[in-house]
């Protein structure tokens, strides 16, 4: 251009504006849409996502539980039966990880690191949809997770930030560190702290304690304030359980098990003068750690692979079930000692009363045996126990009569419930009063035509040898706190007064008597004076040939200090499915094992009761050539 | 006529200031800063130590530096930016904005690479050179300097005998500043391509050409998002993965940052959940108090708070677009269009990324976004156009495409001889080019005008509308109307005005001449 042109000289033309209205135009017309956007936003997703705001939760507030710390079970010497771990959960926040690749990347190398994560596992949690929350590992312990805290922080490594969306869990674990030790009586936790059968579950709202909260806000300077309220913890239960008598009855019992194919087994090892129930075992012991691993009770349940779903819930129900007290049956022959008892304390019939077996018994029609068919001639009260003479027994009953027969019944606590502090005490049955006829009244002087169950006769019979005092059976002697304070106490859970001394001290003479030459003579344990009763009782229907074999005893017989009952439902063995052979030998071999233990002192010698007796002494429809070392024990008993 | 005091003396005291668009902007400012303290404050304690007002007080800094700034730049005449001094075709502040905006993009470039390096930045890449505690954006400058560059060539090339080989050659050298942002900022680099293409659709006279364009471009959003759609993956570059994630919006897992805002926005209600009672802004949306500040303005205020916001950017973009419209020269116009273009463009992208339509992509919201050198570069660019306003009231009382059938009294006038002193006032309040109705008037008239003349180029030799003439007729026109600019220029010298500079194109000035 060979002329200048001044800027100013070049005006704004008509087409110039117009374009720039167009501009204008569409720039308003795109501000117009965008607040019909909004409007758009807020009709079609205001509620949707507002509670899409609440479920991804407030950064404003923080809140995060703090888990309480169950209480412990003891021991009565302060083992730990059950206690709780504090462990460790893994949690990815799969949303987080994919919101950026390199999340992913190097999360997962930390999690190789530190936890051994396959890249499998990984990919699996990412799969994930619409989650923050998968649970990678459970129970982690603290090795893995403080390797993973240090790489977090780790700033050496540039990458160290892009470790994201792992958290973790504290929660804490039951644990047992016996295992298997008085599974039954300790029972196990649920998730929740919901215990499931024993101690656990009747405790369950001592044991567990309260939830602490860590929960934050910002102020108005916008400073983080966050107040911490403590978990408080549970309180820890002490059991009257001694783990080292448990644990001998648990080994006898699975050696009795190996050996003999029984329906049910239990063992009661109890403090004859408070009630305290040192050992409990029901079975076979089922790992508390573990308690959905099957153990199998029943063989015929087939192999547990092939089991279906509620088949195995069956099967688990009846490992778990403690017979101990969740079960009744007809107690048989040890309930005499009741019978004998309520009649001398009534005075109806004396010490030295004499009594005549003829065998046999027809009371209208109904003729019921002796357990000698042939008959224990004549014989005294003590003999008629030692001997377990049924005829004696009915004679006695008679004397009673059925109300009177009834109220010591009830008076020993048979019909209702002891009141043992474990779930799900089976009250057994009695028959109703108004039925009772005579035929009934026979039978139940001897134990059969009424359910108990195990706990019921070892605390009736625990009053019956210590001086008459009846107390609640119990599994729990004290309940502390964290401070040690006493919350609940069991120390004296004496329920009333069953027989006078002097009964008491009859039934100490009679129950050593029949250890020592009766049918209890298995049960005898070198130099320990033991008294005690067997009991034959057959099952329903009788035609079947049934029986549950049982042994009540006491030690030392002269002054019991613990009582213990062995119950054997249903020997599968052709040899002794009828006797009480096997549950004296096993009551002999346990006693010989934890009286030691228990600070019961081996005596030597006799006690001469002054106590005489006659003949072959047998069980009830016990083959007598099983008792052949008893015989000719004629005579008087040597004094000490 | 009194000799002491000339028309023009008399009326300069009379100067119009565009108060409306000041206080418009200082309204849009504080509406910002007001919004920033609400909203920021969460991440002020988050990300630095628990300052709350850490980011408050620093856009209360720079609103302050930026409003002071752009009153003193509106008291700059805007033809100094075309200002050509002695011996040199083109005005050295073009040249030097041009290499300065290169230069200072290149150096991002190299110290952004190094700084990503060292502190291991997630994106890679870092659009600032740190100064002190503060950091510089030269691509918030480039922007400003190309509407300022961009405005001034496309007035040479309108009078250019080959415009479009002219506008090629200026698009090409534009293009480094548009290549070297996209480096580090995508979004700038379509910002700053924006308020070209603005500015020469405004001067161009084709249509085809920008249809087209237009074409090509929704034709490539098309199928850019076919192609993410076909991948159906979130792998790929960070870009693509945002198209993913637009297009997956509503996704009940996708939880990012476009849908957390969008959670904002539809919770906000009508009238929101009051001011600094946003959930979102508390952690949900990382660094809320940039380019995602709009969703949570509309969730504490509402939809009436957010479409007073966009009404209010409406109002200021509109009287932007008046003062263009009613600019002195080509000059002003397009330094008001390419203003208007930046900030339009800055928000309807905003506004689109957080209601959902379409991809993020990162632009700031312009007043609101927190940012120094962007809300120093909006104020300077608003002084600038507050300038052109202030000429607007000083144009000459009757131009020649005002008025072109009286061209000799325009001349009179120029020649500031035949105008009495209150006359002179009063033309001066009557071209106040406010209402509209006098656009209307004149528009008629011209077309009136148009559509009586058929009698060829020449005659209406100061017709700087004659759109459709040749290239060569309108800068035959052109440089006949400069011919007598120097007689109008020795006058007014005379006549004691004080216009120090006189802007001419492509010759050196008659003063060089002359010597």
């Amino acid at each position: 251009m060979s002329k200048r042109v001044s800027i100013r000289t070049i005006y704004t033309s008509a087409n110039n504006r117009k374009r720039i209205l167009i501009v204008v135009g569409l720039i308003a017309l795109a501000l117009f849409v965008f607040i019909l956007r909004i409007a758009y936003w807020q009709k079609t997703r205001g509620t949707q996502y507002q509670n899409a705001i609440q479920d991804q939760g407030y950064y404003s507030t923080v809140g995060a539980v703090i888990p309480f710390e169950r209480g412990t079970i003891t021991d009565r010497n302060g083992t730990e039966l059950a206690l709780s771990r504090k462990i460790y959960n893994v949690i990815l926040d799969p949303l987080v990880i994919k919101s950026y690749p390199d999340y992913a990347k190097y999360t997962f190398e930390a999690l190789e690191k530190a936890f051994g994560t396959t890249q499998e596992e990984f990919d699996k949690a990412l799969e994930q949809k619409n989650s923050n929350y998968y649970v990678l590992y459970k129970k982690q312990p603290y090795d893995g997770i403080a390797k993973f805290k240090e790489l977090q922080t780790d700033t050496n490594d540039k990458n160290h930030k892009y470790i994201k969306g792992v958290w973790f869990e504290t929660e804490y674990e039951r644990y047992y560190p016996y295992g298997k030790a008085a599974s039954h009586v300790i029972g196990f936790v649920n998730d929740g702290n919901v215990g499931s059968w024993g101690i656990e579950q009747q405790y369950n709202s001592y044991l567990n304690g309260t939830d602490g909260r860590v929960s934050g806000y910002y102020n108005e300077e916008l400073d983080l304030v966050t107040n911490t309220w403590d978990a408080v913890p549970g309180n820890t239960v002490i059991s009257t359980i001694d783990l080292y008598v448990q644990q001998v009855v648990e080994k006898k019992v699975e050696e009795f098990l190996d050996q003999y194919h029984v329906n049910n087994i239990g063992v009661i090892v109890m403090d004859a003068n408070n009630g305290e129930i040192l050992s409990m075992v029901s079975n076979r012991e089922f790992d508390l750690n573990n308690p959905r691993d099957l153990v199998l009770t029943n063989e015929s349940d087939g192999p547990i692979a092939e089991m279906t779903a509620e088949a195995k819930v069956t099967a688990l129900n009846r490992m778990w079930r403690n017979f101990c007290v969740n079960d009744t049956y007809e107690p048989g022959s040890t309930f005499k000692c009741i019978t004998v008892a309520a009649a001398l304390e009534e005075n109806l019939i004396a010490k030295n009363s004499k009594y005549n077996c003829k065998g046999m018994v027809d009371i209208r029609g109904y003729q019921i045996h002796c357990n000698q068919k042939s008959g224990h001639g004549d014989l005294s009260l003590t003999e008629a126990l030692m001997k377990s003479c049924n005829m004696a027994l009915m004679t006695i009953a008679e004397k009673l009569g059925t109300s009177t027969f009834r109220y010591y019944q009830t008076h020993f606590g048979f019909g209702e419930k002891t009141g043992i502090d474990l779930p799900g005490e089976a009250a057994g049955l009695l028959l109703d009063e108004t039925r009772m006829t005579d035929i009934e009244l026979a039978t139940q002087s001897f134990g059969q035509g009424f359910n108990v169950n195990m706990t019921q006769i070892a605390a009736a019979y625990a009053s019956l040898v210590n001086g008459g005092n009846y107390y609640q059976p119990h599994v729990v002697r004290k309940v502390i706190n964290a401070e040690g304070a006493t919350v609940y106490d069991a120390t004296n859970l004496l329920v009333r007064r069953t027989v006078s001394a002097d009964t008491s001290e009859f039934m100490q003479q009679a129950t050593y008597m029949t250890v020592k030459a009766g049918t209890a003579k298995p049960a005898e344990v070198e130099n320990y004076l033991v008294g005690g009763k067997t009991g034959t009782a057959q099952k329903l229907p009788r035609a079947l040939k049934k029986y549950v074999v049982s042994f009540v005893g006491s030690v030392p017989a002269n002054d019991p200090k613990y009582v213990i009952y062995v119950v054997i439902d249903e020997i599968d063995d052709k040899e002794v499915y009828n006797k009480s052979t096997p549950a004296t030998k096993l009551a002999s071999a346990i006693l010989s094992d934890i009286l030691p233990h228990l600070g019961v002192y081996p005596t030597t010698g006799e006690i001469n009761y002054g106590v005489e007796y006659t003949g072959l002494i047998q069980d009830d429809e016990e083959n007598p050539g099983t008792l052949e070392d008893t015989e000719g024990s004629t005579g008087e008993l040597d004094g000490q | 006529m009194d000799a002491n005091v000339s028309p023009r003396a008399a009326a300069k005291p009379k100067r119009y200031y565009d108060y409306t668009l000041l206080f418009m902007v200082i309204a849009l400012i504080a509406f910002g800063v007001l919004m920033m303290a609400s909203i920021s404050a969460y991440s002020g304690v988050k990300y630095n130590e628990g300052n709350s007002h850490f980011y408050l007080d620093r856009q209360v800094i720079f609103a302050i530096l930026g409003v002071a700034g752009m009153v003193v730049i509106s008291l700059v005449d805007y033809r100094f930016y075309a200002l050509e001094t002695a011996g040199r075709k083109w005005p050295i502040f073009i040249i030097a904005g041009y290499l300065f905006i290169v230069a200072a993009q290149m150096l991002v470039i190299v110290i952004g690479r190094t700084a990503s390096e060292h502190n291991g930045s997630a994106n890679g890449a870092s659009r600032w050179i740190a100064v002190g505690t503060f950091k510089i954006q030269p691509g918030e400058f480039a922007k400003l300097f190309m509407v300022v560059i961009a405005a001034y060539w496309l007035c040479r090339i309108a009078i250019s005998k080959t415009r479009v080989r002219s506008t090629l050659i200026m698009l090409i050298v534009l293009s480094a500043i548009v290549v070297l942002a996209m480096v580090e900022s995508l979004t700038t680099a379509i910002v700053l391509a924006g308020i070209v293409a603005g500015l020469v659709f405004v001067t161009s006279r084709r249509k085809l050409v920008f249809v087209i364009l237009l074409a090509v471009v929704i034709l490539a959003g098309f199928l850019l998002i076919r192609y993410v759609k076909s991948q159906d993956t979130k792998e790929g570059g960070f870009r693509l993965r945002r198209v993913y994630e637009w297009l997956h919006l509503e996704d009940e897992d996708n939880i990012g940052q476009v849908k957390q805002g969008l959670y904002a926005i539809a919770t906000g209600g009508l009238f929101g959940k009051g001011l600094g009672q946003s959930t979102q802004k508390i952690g949900h949306i990382s660094e809320v108090y940039t380019d995602m500040i709009f969703t949570c303005i509309v969730e504490e205020l509402g939809l009436v708070g957010g479409a007073a916001l966009l009404i209010l950017f409406g109002l200021l973009l509109w009287r932007i677009a008046v003062i263009a419209l009613n600019a002195p020269d080509l000059y002003g116009t397009l330094l008001c269009f390419g203003v208007m273009m930046h900030i339009g463009l800055q928000v309807c992208f905003n506004i689109a990324v957080v209601t959902g339509l379409m991809p993020s992509t990162g632009v700031a919201l312009p007043f609101f976004s927190y940012g120094g050198s962007a809300l120093l570069v909006l104020c300077a660019e608003c002084g600038i156009v507050l300038n052109v306003a202030k000429n607007v009231g000083y144009r000459r009382p009757v131009r020649p495409e005002r008025e072109p059938e009286r061209p000799e009294r325009n001349r009179k006038d120029l020649a500031g001889g035949t105008v009495s002193g209150t006359e002179g006032i009063h033309k001066v309040k009557d071209n106040k080019v406010k209402d509209s109705s006098k656009f209307r008037r004149l528009r008629k008239k011209q077309n009136e005008r148009k559509t009586n003349t058929t009698r060829g180029r020449t005659e209406t030799s100061s017709d700087g509308r004659a759109n459709r003439k040749s290239a060569s007729t309108r800068a035959e026109n052109y440089r006949r109307d400069a011919d007598k600019l120097p007689k109008n220029n020795e006058e007014k010298k005379d006549g004691g005005n004080t216009y120090h500079f006189d802007v001419v194109l492509g010759q050196p000035s008659k003063k060089k001449d002359d010597e």
